[in-house]
């Protein structure tokens, strides 16, 4: 089974309790879907993921670019840090 | 063998007045230092803006070659880069924990001019990270303090205090008079503000940012990139915002994104950077891999503010926009009427008459653990919904009409708390918070109680 990879970092890394983990491919998953399988997976990243940008194997993407995760891919979950 | 002793203890004593004399020396040096601090604070004045431009110079003078020596003979810096930097001019926004490092790193590099925003005043509370202020100047204006420390470190630097709070009446004459600004901020509303400011001044924004272990650093609005609307085009809900006061941060994070600050506003001031692609830098203290660096598009052609067809066109209220205040400072929450809820002094009489009760902690555990009042249960808010939890409670009361009081860091959380007993309908008597929790209790009841 091909799997992609999560990263999340700040306050998503404290809503999905874990800095990164491994899930299962499936072809498909765009912004929006991704998006619904982590709230699924995590229900505390619901608000999170509303502020959140993706970055997909170190590079930005757009939320309503038309992209979809590839088998391997690092997703990364990156909201804004506001502190200092 | 007298006279070899007599020799001896004349030995010994010489020994003495040297290390006396040696001690001496070294507090005349500290007596001096304090007096010019003294004179030097003195001599830092607030400036109102619009300022006069930086004068340019063509060369350095003898006293500055000498200081900036090791960076004169960097092949990759050299005198072009320090003649750069000194006809550069950079505002730091924040003489916090970002502020910090930034702020002094830029002052001893040799920054022309450098601009420091900040109302606040110094608290020690903060100086574990905040380490440009000293335990002295306590209640000092941060502002004032900062740019006092960098003529300490560098007379050479021109230091211009602006002791206010940046907004959408003042801020943009101040960032238009600087080349480079600096977010070193530490709330929502004004990393908007900044960001706005800098699009419509057409000024690169380097913009840092540290929470707990993390890090976040980007510049923005640069040679065609982002802008932060770009990146984040909808603030965060102000709940769901975590300061550092309540959050908590190790002092050497926002040290390290500071000193990151410093050497991107250094690059930009010397051009060191003009081929780099814009990135966003991530910093995770305690991951294996501490620095990601994320490759980032150019603007938006869509964004409101530095897009084709920007909507924004002038600063907006970013209080409102952002739903939170322009500080860091956590408000208090009004969810539960005052006459509803349980007084400090209240409380104090529940115990002295010995009424049976149960008192409820609802901080996170690493809170519980460094004070907690006697007899407290201790459950965190984010679990009292959860049905052991629940149960917990139910466990500890002796009586089916046993009142529960609720107490917190600051009276906030407590009230949320004790809508969820109540919905739970866990006893017949009283369901009550104590208004402003254990850090009012400290003030008004037990000064001995600690207070973090
Ligand atoms: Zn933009």
């Amino acid at each position: 089974m091909p799997h992609f990879t999560v990263l999340y970092f700040a306050s998503a890394k404290d809503a999905a309790k874990a800095e990164s983990e491994k899930l299962d491919w499936s072809s498909g998953i765009d912004a929006a879907a991704l998006t619904r399988l982590l709230v699924q997976l995590h229900p505390e990243l619901d608000q999170v993921l509303k502020t959140s940008m993706f970055a997909v194997n170190m590079e930005y993407m757009d939320q309503d670019q038309s992209w979809t995760v590839q088998p391997g891919d690092e997703v990364a979950v990156i909201p804004p840090v506001s502190g200092g | 063998m007298k006279d070899n002793s007599s020799h001896h203890a004349a030995e010994e004593l010489l020994r003495k007045v040297a290390l006396l004399e040696a001690e001496n020396e070294a507090l005349q040096r500290q007596v001096q230092a304090l007096r010019q601090e003294q004179s030097q604070q003195a001599a830092v004045k607030s400036s109102a803006a619009p300022l006069h431009p930086l004068e340019k110079v063509a060369r350095l003078t003898n006293s500055e070659i000498a200081r900036y020596g090791r960076q004169l003979i960097l092949p990759d810096f050299g005198i072009h880069a320090q003649l750069d930097l000194r006809n550069s001019s950079v505002l730091v926004v924040g003489a916090g924990g970002l502020g910090a490092s930034c702020i002094l790193y830029l002052g001893g590099a040799g920054v022309g001019r450098l601009g420091i925003v900040d109302h606040d005043t110094v608290d020690t509370s903060n100086l574990h990270r905040q380490v440009i202020h000293n335990e002295a100047r306590q209640g000092m204006s941060k502002a004032h303090s900062a740019a006092l420390s960098v003529r300490l470190l560098n007379p050479h630097c021109n230091t211009v205090v602006h002791d206010l709070v940046l907004d959408s009446s003042n801020a943009q004459p101040i960032i238009d008079s600087y080349d480079i600004v600096v977010d070193a901020t530490d709330n929502v509303a004004t990393r908007y503000l900044l960001n706005d400011a800098c699009v419509l001044g057409g000024k690169p924004l380097v913009s840092g940012s540290a929470l707990r272990l993390d890090g976040q650093l980007t510049i923005y609005n640069y040679r065609g990139g982002p802008c932060y609307r770009c990146l984040f085009p909808t603030p965060p809900p102000a709940e769901t915002v975590t300061n550092c006061s309540d959050g908590g941060v190790l002092g050497v994070v926002p040290g390290i994104v500071g000193c990151l600050q410093a050497l991107e506003a250094i690059k930009i001031a010397t051009k060191m950077n003009t081929q780099d692609p814009p990135t966003m830098t991530l910093f995770s203290a305690n991951s294996t891999t501490m620095f990601r660096t994320i490759k980032l598009r150019k603007r938006k052609a869509e964004c409101i503010m530095c897009g084709d067809a920007p909507t924004i066109t002038r600063l907006i209220d970013y209080v409102k926009f952002c739903g939170s205040s322009a500080t860091d400072k956590t408000p208090d929450l009004f969810l539960i009427p005052l006459q509803e809820r349980l007084t400090c002094e209240g409380y104090k009489k529940i115990l002295e008459t010995h009424t049976p009760h149960l008192l409820l902690d609802v901080r996170e555990k690493v809170q519980f653990d460094i004070c907690s009042l006697p007899s407290s249960l201790n459950i965190p808010l984010k679990d009292l919904e959860l049905p052991e939890s629940i149960e917990q409670v139910k466990k500890r009361l002796n009586a089916k009409d046993e009142p529960v009081y609720i107490v917190c860091r600051r009276g906030n959380d407590s009230q949320p708390a004790v809508r969820i007993l109540q919905e739970q309908g866990i006893t017949t008597g009283d369901i009550k918070d104590i208004v402003g929790g254990l850090n009012l209790w400290t003030d008004k009841i037990d000064p001995s109680f600690p207070k973090y």
